[in-house]
């Protein structure tokens, strides 16, 4: 039985508050990197986006929002958006980006999520993170973090060799959008966990013009989906895979696990089978995911 | 005047000659061979074959038995090559100038040395034998075919009574070599120095303290049959060690020996054309060991007893640099392996009758052997290894061998051994080490069992005062036996590899070694001797022939003194390789006639000695491909070599 749809419309998310109120020690922090810092609106709370890397880059980023200071009240919920704010030819557009997790929330912090960032900033185009904490749907603080995400540049060149996978589900005008996260952090030498996240990417009905929350696209988690993998180094002078891989099967909404072993370091392409039922939505032949270590 | 009439060297003591008071061991390498290379030098034995892949650096086999299967003694010192390819067996490092006797043991005496199933090649270096207060030696040669350059030095010195030093040193420089079809065989050069430092201090009549400083360095050594060559090669070598003779007490005889080597190798390609991809793959081999062995004799016993300990390091690695300006690749191929291995090994020759005697040898060995490098350890993991600590292994052998003389012409040996070998460090953590014969990506197997090996042999050999025939034989069955066989779930990583083998034990291997030889003394100028060998060998689990065994091949020596003139003609005719072991990567070759002709005339001075030495190697010219040769590379053409030897 497919898993309940669970509508990310206008990509936000509502988190309920685990009743746990132990804090976070400071000396050991959710997540090891500090990348901004904020005052909410009312400037009494300050808030801190944490990352496990030290910085925020296109493709899926293991995030935390950590509170400094003064104690939000308990009981509360978080509310976040990530956006995209282009401007191109005089006209603006907004996008929204896909996420997961999150889910053990107290009101010191926002736990750990994943967010996948389907472009990193660019000249026309700047991302930002609205954060919110709301008590029985009343705003205790809102926040807005302006945030430089980085583009992953490869030594191959080869336009589908990806970080973020986006290819069309069939005739239709939604796009399946895939990212990739190493579980250690980082790929290695050796036997590696990774994990596949998936959605579906729903058009906005006016593309996401004008300034309202409602016209932004909207991701849903695939839980569906039957992934074929093979671990690929490209590199013309090598053009081999790696031994006893494991495809990335379910485990959680929109997320699979699957191992890939990479026998040396170098370029490796995750090249993928996806199909959902009867539809198949993406071949080795097409994008894959790659990377270079 | 010396018959070497030798087949093997358990035989040295029934079967060396004592001629005007002298004796001469088969081994012993006099000085007119220090221009030899020890690859010459081993590929004119009849106890040994080599692997050729190249000009240089050949590998030794005792009766097919290879690397991990053989062990190498150098000075009594375990050497174990740095490179994963084979391209550096540990005899590469040795110079003849610097060498006593190299020897091959088989059966009972090579289980002294190592746990091994085909023998041990065993070099004994030369030290101060306080004969004279000073000798030099100087040889110099010249090459045409490879328009080479052999040089070498030796200076003894008798300090004192008590203490004697020992310099030598060699220089060689050699361009490819053209074939018998006068074409270059290109990759075949190669450049070395060694300097050999070996001295003895007399502590005593009885007591003595002997010292070595060994270092060895070969360049720009070419392998044509590989993908790769060698940019540098370098050994350094050294030992103490400590002899003392009792005339009365328990033992007899006491001797000990503490030593280090390490071996730096380092493989490139940068001199070769249209290669898919540049790589750089350094090894290095660091070795540690000691050994104390007590001799006692009684009236019918020789007993020897033997306590050694080594600890071998390895450790090889390997830059690709991306042809397409993509990130460069790294990987381990041996990571950090080390093996500590300690064994005990008895020996006992006992005279059950004047003609017959019975040599017993039992060897026990236990060795560590760890993948210590985590790296290492995760790429194994690719292949569902998951390392977490050493491995110990048990093994050793047990051997038996009567010598029975049924008349004073007639002996008889018959022997039978078991012999139990632990996997080497390729077999078991080996990670797509390339195998340019086979072309095949080699994988260790971390669970490897021991090889095991039950072997008889027997010879017979009549002589006469003046000349002897023999026969040898040997029959060997072998238990797990460890062979890569080919693994389709994995991809090669080589380009233009055939696939992936990794190392199993398959049952049900069997080899066999036969040989006859003879020997003739028609005067005191003139002398013969004839060696014909035949071997053979079947991988039932592979249904194919097992690799390295001698096809038909007769080698003739005859030896004649004309007044000063000394010379010697030298012919040798091989079936070639008609059960090649395909499924290893051996190939069919052709029967080949070869001629070697050889002539020393010395030259009287005052007070010193003046040798001109002109030899003719391949006379024929014939364009031949040694059996065991990887990929068919051919054999050098004709070589003229000339050289003068001054010796004060």
């Amino acid at each position: 039985m497919k898993n309940i749809f669970l509508a990310l419309f206008l990509s936000i998310v509502l988190f309920a508050c685990n009743e746990d109120n132990s804090s976070i020690e400071p000396e050991q922090p959710i997540l090891e990197y500090a990348i901004a810092s904020e005052k909410d609106e009312a400037n009494t709370y300050t808030l801190t986006l944490r990352s496990s890397k030290a910085s925020l880059h296109e493709g899926v980023n293991n995030v935390a929002f950590v509170t400094e200071g003064d104690t939000l009240p308990e009981g509360g919920e978080w509310k976040i958006l990530p956006k995209m704010h282009m401007q191109m030819e005089g006209m603006s557009h907004m996008h929204s980006t896909p996420f997961l997790g999150f889910d053990e929330a107290d009101n010191h912090a926002s736990g750990i999520g994943q967010i996948l960032f389907l472009m990193p900033t660019v000249e026309m185009g700047s991302w930002t993170l609205e954060v919110s904490y709301l008590v029985e749907d009343e705003s205790i603080a809102d926040w807005t973090f302006d945030i430089q995400v980085d583009a992953i540049e490869f030594l191959a060149q080869d336009p589908t060799f990806k970080t973020v996978v986006r290819v069309p589900m069939g005739d239709s005008d939604e796009t399946l959008i895939m990212g990739y996260n190493f579980t250690a952090g980082e790929p290695a030498m050796g036997r590696n966990e990774y994990e596949v996240l998936a959605f579906k990417r729903m058009p906005a009905m006016d593309h996401g013009h004008g300034d309202g929350h409602a016209h932004l696209e909207t991701y849903m988690p695939l839980n569906d989906l039957t992934i074929k993998s093979t671990p690929f180094m490209p590199d013309p002078s090598m053009n081999h895979g790696s031994p006893n891989n494991t495809d990335p099967s379910f485990v959680s909404e929109g997320k699979y696990v699957g191992i890939a072993n990479f026998t040396m370091t170098g370029g490796w392409q995750i090249k993928m089978n996806v199909s959902e039922g009867e539809n198949t939505y993406l071949t080795e032949e097409g994008q894959s995911f790659y990377t270079e270590f | 005047m010396l018959i070497p009439f030798y087949t093997t060297a358990q035989e040295k003591k029934l079967t060396t000659y004592h001629l005007s008071e002298v004796t001469i061991s088969h081994d012993t390498i006099p000085s007119e061979n220090y221009l030899l290379s020890v690859d010459d030098y081993m590929n004119q034995r009849n106890d040994l074959q080599v692997v050729k892949r190249g000009g240089f650096a050949f590998e030794p086999i005792v009766e097919g038995f290879t690397d991990g299967q053989i062990a190498v003694s150098i000075d009594g010192m375990r050497v174990f090559g740095a490179c994963t390819d084979k391209m550096d067996p540990a005899t590469s490092y040795l110079e003849p100038v610097n060498l006593k006797k190299l020897s091959v043991l088989k059966e009972n005496e090579s289980q002294m040395y190592g746990t091994a199933l085909g023998g041990t090649v065993m070099a004994e270096m030369r030290y101060p034998d306080f004969s004279k207060p000073l000798e030099v030696g100087v040889q110099t040669a010249y090459s045409s075919n490879s328009n080479g350059f052999d040089g070498n030095l030796y200076v003894e010195k008798t300090i004192s009574d008590q203490w004697g030093i020992r310099y030598s040193g060699a220089y060689r420089k050699h361009d490819s070599y053209t074939d018998g079809n006068n074409e270059l065989v290109r990759y075949t050069q190669y450049e070395k120095m060694n300097h050999t430092l070996t001295s003895t201090y007399k502590l005593s009549s009885a007591e003595k303290l002997t010292a070595l400083l060994m270092y060895d360095h070969g360049m720009d050594i070419g392998y044509p049959a590989l993908n790769m060559d060698v940019s540098s090669a370098k050994a350094l070598m050294g030992n103490i060690g400590y002899t003392k003779h009792y005339d009365q007490g328990f033992i007899n005889h006491l001797e000990a020996k503490v030593y280090y080597n390490d071996i730096k190798h380092v493989m490139d390609d940068s001199k070769r054309e249209n290669v898919a991809i540049r790589m750089d793959m350094p090894g290095s081999s660091q070795t540690l060991g000691a050994w104390v062995s007590v001799n006692r004799k009684t009236n019918n016993h020789t007993l020897t007893l033997k306590g050694d300990f080594y600890s071998n390091h390895l450790f090889a690695d390997m830059t690709m640099y991306s042809p397409s300006g993509g990130v460069n690749m790294y990987m381990l191929t041996w990571g950090d392996i080390r093996r500590n291995s300690f064994a005990t090994n008895f020996q006992d020759e006992w005279k059950l009758d004047p003609r017959l005697t019975l040599l017993t040898n039992v060897r026990l060995e236990w060795a560590s052997t760890n993948l210590q490098n985590e790296l290492a350890r995760k790429q194994l993991e690719t292949m569902n290894y998951f390392i977490d600590g050493p491995r110990s292994d048990l093994s050793g052998s047990f051997s038996a061998l009567f010598k029975y003389e049924l008349n004073s012409s007639i002996e008889s040996k018959f022997g039978v051994s078991y012999t139990s070998r632990m996997p080497s460090a390729s077999e078991l953590y080996g990670f797509y080490l390339f195998n340019a014969n086979d072309r095949f990506d080699y994988l260790g197997t971390p669970d490897l069992k021991n090889e095991k090996v039950t072997s008889f042999d027997f010879t017979l050999r009549y002589h006469k005062e003046n000349w002897q025939i023999g026969a040898r034989g040997r029959a060997s069955f072998i238990e797990d036996y460890i062979v890569g066989v080919v693994d389709e779930n994995y991809d090669s990583m080589t380009s233009g590899a055939l696939g992936v083998k990794t190392y199993q034990n398959v049952e049900g291997a069997t080899s066999t070694h036969f040989e006859v030889f003879a020997g003739v003394a028609f005067s005191k100028q003139l002398n013969y001797n004839l060696n014909l060998v035949h071997e053979n060998g079947y991988i039932d689990a592979l249904h194919s022939p097992m690799p390295y065994q001698r096809p038909l091949t007769i080698k003739n020596k005859l030896s004649y003194q004309l007044q000063k003139l000394t010379s010697s003609f030298y012919y040798e005719y091989s079936i070639g390789m008609q059960s090649p072991s395909a499924a290893l990567g051996e190939q069919k070759t052709d029967p080949y006639h070869l001629v070697n002709v050889d002539f020393s005339y010395p030259v009287k001075l005052k007070n010193n000695r003046l040798y001109l030495e002109l030899g003719i190697h391949n006379l024929l010219n014939s364009y031949y491909i040694d059996p065991f040769s990887w990929n068919g590379i051919p054999n050098s053409g004709r070589n003229i070599k000339t050289s003068i030897r001054f010796i004060i």
